[in-house]
């Protein structure tokens, strides 16, 4: 449904109190290492301290010796030959390589963790150490190390020859993009590099696991999909998933590092062998070194224009590091970097690669960042080239409804228009911006929402109040936007739905929370067992108001008989067809697939440059992003504010900083540091409604989005600030002092 | 007969051919006709149990959730890579 | 034995419980005395997750050990509720949204009250200042702040009006 005139909801758009939080502010909430089960065991996993090495031999009998050591695994416990297990199995525990620092590679349940920790350092692990591949375009050269000896690349023209450390050349090309540049007057190129950068979630991850002697598997963790892990634990373990029961924990923090699943299926080995439950926890160092921080990129890109101001091609050579398995990294990337704009030529050659870094994952909206942190600043050049207002330049460009997108199929609702016009007309934009070394930067960024599956169930309480029983973890307060939702459908309060987020048992199936698409998808799921129970409800009470189901009409929460003779609101109705008679249970499920659109977000910021230290101050923010419809406006500009500031670290600061052994040489905090209440200023929020055409209440997924313009907009503001442009990240103020001096 | 879009991830499969003309009225039928003609793909777009998870099939500019889905003469074909995020 | 017994009150009630000479006090916390809500971020001393307030000192507790309280006074994110009373500071995080996934939530309240106790006036740079100390990676702290900015002011109001 597209809605023009905005629709006047009760509960959407309010601000309650979310149901969790009392828990949270008071210390009683769950999170993943704060399980405790009967007879737990402690586990620690020995990681590699080589980024790239053959496994000769892992001698494990001192450590089986220790007193308190209860049980060790590795790869060979898994069940299958190692050289044949599948590239999760081998990240999870090694097999005969290792193939970066951190790379997990046995793992042991003691009595404490002092005792698990020495007999980790008791295991016996001989290596042949092996040169490491560490830089992206090096690692794609003929004669750099390789990672997987069988590797070859998928180019357009078949696998090559040769193995190759490139797992994936990818070719997109609309139009003829010699011929495009040919018709341009203007062209701004530019090589971009980005670091890999970390999610930086505060909480390490932590899963306890307990193997039952009847073959029942529990496993306690902070994941973002209960339901995929289970899918991963079954794979992995050859275990029937109808044995495995995944209870998710609180969650502190995902942003994409949580979804795929690292110690789940080692506990649950251990446990096997120990027959005691067994918790394992990473400390930080792990959690830098052994889960999935997000790509290094290097970008070559070209943009060329006419001297209106109209773009006519774009050409972009990407290399994403994937790090040590195959993944798809700069494959997305060729699906967001054009996204916002309508360009007739377009070539794009993306190159996904391997290198000895840990496997790499989603952080938000994966892989948009380094591509906006390129694109969005040709744009800038160009309309510094052309003497043109940077935001004109946009809209005379942007995307629109039919516009090809990124993917070829058409863009339906877009909505960048709508946010880049907010964005100009909003206080900040118009606002003067004085003083030496300060400069103004903006950008544009986008990112998918998808839909994909989710299962709930509603059950009416005697009062006539009503629970919420959902799968989907909850990392940003979705179980409050769900139940405003439910309690939007059925015309009720929204302190009388009672949500809660259960196991892979009680509820039907959901994909992971990510994708922005909890608030959304399950939000349909949500609206679907509201329409369920008033159809359930309505056919209980029909015989007691002596009609027929059909005549009964649900509206603004009131059920009332078609000639209105009778009526009565849910919750007086709920009391009396539940009251003595049977529960009353429904479900909704939806598949809502993986074409739900996206969402444009837009950063305006402004910067001063000290010249002296090259440090970076960020003056002022503002964070302008189109939600469709913001079902409750604090989560959102928490999305949006998080979401930035994460960026403003990515664009400023963070980075893994490695040394030629391949060692990460600042995995703490101290080293790795994201930015604190110090760093950043309070960040304004811009919320644009365009409503999503292909949800009920409007709905765009907005977790992502917001992560994508700040590279950009504080290159840009950079610039205008120095007079040279950033093209690497981060901007530290080595970097600023090492490009500005003597400018 | 329909126009199926091979996505770029596809097309080291199909000697780099973006579009192949496909005959059917159901997408099962439309994918048998493209791995007909482009045996490399055989598996890749579906199996046994439908779509493939990693595949996301549009038919104009709607989702097709399942193989059984009606496919219009002269429709668009859209074979995507899903793809979520974080 | 090589455990310890460690003498200390916790959140105002005098308690005994055993502690390893090397364990540190967060871990004591945890796992002997079974108080859940201070959390593990980095075991380092950067995050502030971790905070208590130790003998009227804010410390990030996996920097002390757990034989270091002994005779001392503990107060944890579970004593700032007063029974069933919230705190200024945990109600304003509540109607205020400061928090997400709530992982830094038990560090912030417990540095900023700690704050607020000392330094009733405590402005929006000082608030900054004094919690740099605590990592957030949700929220991006707007609205964290302005939670501790309105929690002081009804604090202070509180305060005049006795």
């Amino acid at each position: 449904m597209v809605t023009t005139d905005k629709p006047v909801y009760k509960v959407i758009g309010t601000r309650p109190i979310r149901p969790d939080g009392i828990d949270k502010v008071t210390g009683r909430a769950i999170y993943g290492a704060d399980i405790r089960q009967p007879g737990m065991l402690y586990g620690r996993v020995k990681r590699s301290p080589h980024a790239h090495a053959i496994i000769k031999r892992i001698n494990t009998e001192k450590a089986a010796a220790l007193k308190g050591v209860h049980a060790i695994v590795t790869a060979q416990d898994f069940g299958a030959d190692v050289a044949s297990l599948p590239d999760v199995s081998k990240n999870l525990l090694a097999g005969d390589k290792v193939l970066y620092r951190g790379h997990a590679i046995a793992a042991v349940a003691a009595t404490t963790d002092l005792i698990a920790r020495q007999a980790c350092d008791l295991i016996e692990v001989e290596y042949e150490i092996l040169e490491p591949a560490l830089d992206v375009r090096e690692a794609m050269l003929p004669g750099a190390p390789l990672l997987h000896p069988n590797q070859r690349t998928r180019t357009p023209a078949g696998p090559s020859e040769n193995p190759s450390n490139t797992v994936a050349q990818v070719a997109v090309a609309f139009g003829d993009v010699d011929k495009g540049f040919a018709e341009c007057d203007v062209i701004v190129e530019g090589e971009f590099k980005t670091r890999m950068v970390h999610q930086g979630y505060i909480e390490p991850q932590s899963a306890t696991a307990m193997w039952n002697p009847d073959g029942q598997i529990t496993v306690w963790t902070c994941t973002q999909g209960s339901f995929p892990a289970r899918q991963t634990l079954s794979q992995v373990l050859n275990h029937p998933v109808s044995k495995i029961k995944v209870v998710p924990t609180e969650i502190g923090g995902g942003f994409g590092g949580k979804i795929s699943i690292y110690l789940e299926p080692v506990a649950a080995l251990l446990s096997k062998k120990a027959f005691r439950p067994v918790k394992i926890t990473m400390d930080r160092a792990d959690v830098f070194e052994g889960t999935g921080p997000t790509p290094g990129t290097s970008i070559k890109a070209k943009l060329g224009a006419t001297k209106d101001g109209k773009f006519r091609a774009f050409y972009a050579d990407l290399a994403y590091e994937n790090g040590a398995f195959p993944g798809s990294a700069a494959n997305y990337a060729t699906m967001c970097i054009t996204a916002g704009y309508d360009i007739e030529h377009v070539k794009l050659d993306a190159y996904d690669v391997v290198v000895n870094k840990p496997r790499t994952q989603d952080y938000r909206a994966p892989s948009s960042p380094a591509a906006s942190f390129a694109m969005e600043q040709l744009i800038d050049e160009m309309a510094q080239k052309l003497g043109k207002d940077v935001e004109e330049l946009r809209l005379q460009n942007v995307c629109r409804e039919g516009t090809r997108g990124p993917m070829g199929m058409p863009h339906r609702a877009p909505g960048h228009e709508e946010t880049l016009q907010a964005a100009k007309a909003s206080a900040h934009y118009n606002s003067p911006l004085e003083g030496p070394n300060r400069g103004r930067g903006t950008a544009s960024g986008f990112w998918f929402n998808v839909g994909l599956r989710s299962s709930v169930s509603v059950s009416v309480f005697p009062d006539g109040t009503v629970s919420l029983i959902e799968g989907s973890t909850d990392i940003g307060g979705t179980r409050a936007s769900l139940a405003m939702q439910l309690a939007e459908t059925l015309g009720i309060a929204y302190e009388d739905v009672k949500p809660e987020v259960v196991d892979t048992d009680s509820v039907g199936y959901n994909d992971v929370t990510a994708g922005s698409r909890v608030t959304f998808g399950t939000g349909m799921a949500v609206h679907e067992a509201g329409k369920n129970l008033a159809k359930e409800m309505a056919a209980r009470l029909a015989p007691t108001w002596s009609v027929t189901p059909d005549d009964i009409e649900f509206a603004d929460g009131v059920f009332k008989t078609k000639d209105g003779s009778k009526s009565g609101n849910f919750k007086e109705i709920a009391q009396a067809v539940v009251g003595r008679g049977p529960g009353l249970t429904v479900s909704g499920s939806v598949n809502a697939g993986f074409l739900q659109g996206g969402g444009f977000a837009h950063a305006i910021v402004d910067v001063e440059v000290d010249p002296e230290t090259g440090k970076v101050t960020i003056l002022k923010y503002t964070a302008v992003q189109d939600a469709g419809t913001a079902i409750h406006p604090a989560y959102v500009e928490g999305q949006m504010q998080g979401g930035a500031v994460q960026g403003i670290g990515w664009a400023l600061n963070e980075e893994y900083y490695y040394d030629d052994s391949g060692r990460m040489a600042n995995s703490s905090y101290l080293d790795y540091r994201i930015p604190t209440t110090l760093d950043v200023p309070m960040i304004g929020t811009i919320i644009v409604e365009t409503p999503n055409p292909l949800h009920p209440f409007g709905v765009r997924g907005v977790g992502e989005p917001g992560i994508v313009p700040p590279l950009a907009a504080i290159a840009n503001a950079v610039s205008h600030a120095t007079g040279v442009r950033q093209t690497q990240l981060p901007m530290n103020p080595g970097r600023i002092l090492e490009t500005t001096r003597g400018k | 007969m329909a126009t199926v879009h091979i996505p770029a991830l596809l097309r080291p499969l199909t000697g780099g051919a973006s579009l192949v003309e496909a005959a059917g009225s159901t997408l099962r039928d439309v994918i048998a006709d493209v791995v007909r003609q482009q045996p490399a793909l055989a598996g890749r777009i579906a199996d046994a149990h439908g779509i493939l998870p990693e595949i996301m099939i549009a038919i104009g500019d709607t989702e097709a959730m399942h193989v059984d889905a009606p496919v219009p003469d002269g429709a668009e074909v859209w074979v995507l890579p899903a793809l979520a995020g974080g | 034995m090589s455990k310890r017994i460690v003498s200390a009150t916790v959140n105002g009630e005098p308690m005994e419980f055993l502690a390893e000479p090397y364990e540190t006090l967060l871990e004591v916390l945890r796992n002997e005395v079974g108080l859940t809500g201070s959390k593990e971020g980095c075991g380092n001393g950067n995050c502030g997750a971790c905070n208590v307030v130790l003998n009227g000192s804010l410390v990030n507790s996996c920097c002390v050990l757990g034989v270091e309280a002994n005779g001392g006074t503990i107060e944890t994110i579970e004593g700032v509720a007063q029974g069933d009373h919230l705190h200024p500071l945990q109600q304003k995080f509540l109607e205020e949204a400061a928090l997400q996934c709530g992982i830094c939530t038990p560090g912030f309240i417990v540095a900023a009250k700690a704050l607020l106790e000392a330094e009733p006036n405590a402005d929006e740079d000082r608030i900054r200042h004094w919690l740099a100390g605590n990592l957030c990676r949700c929220t991006g702290y707007d609205k964290i702040v302005r939670a501790v900015l309105d929690a002081a002011d009804e604090m202070r109001q509180t305060a005049g009006a006795r």
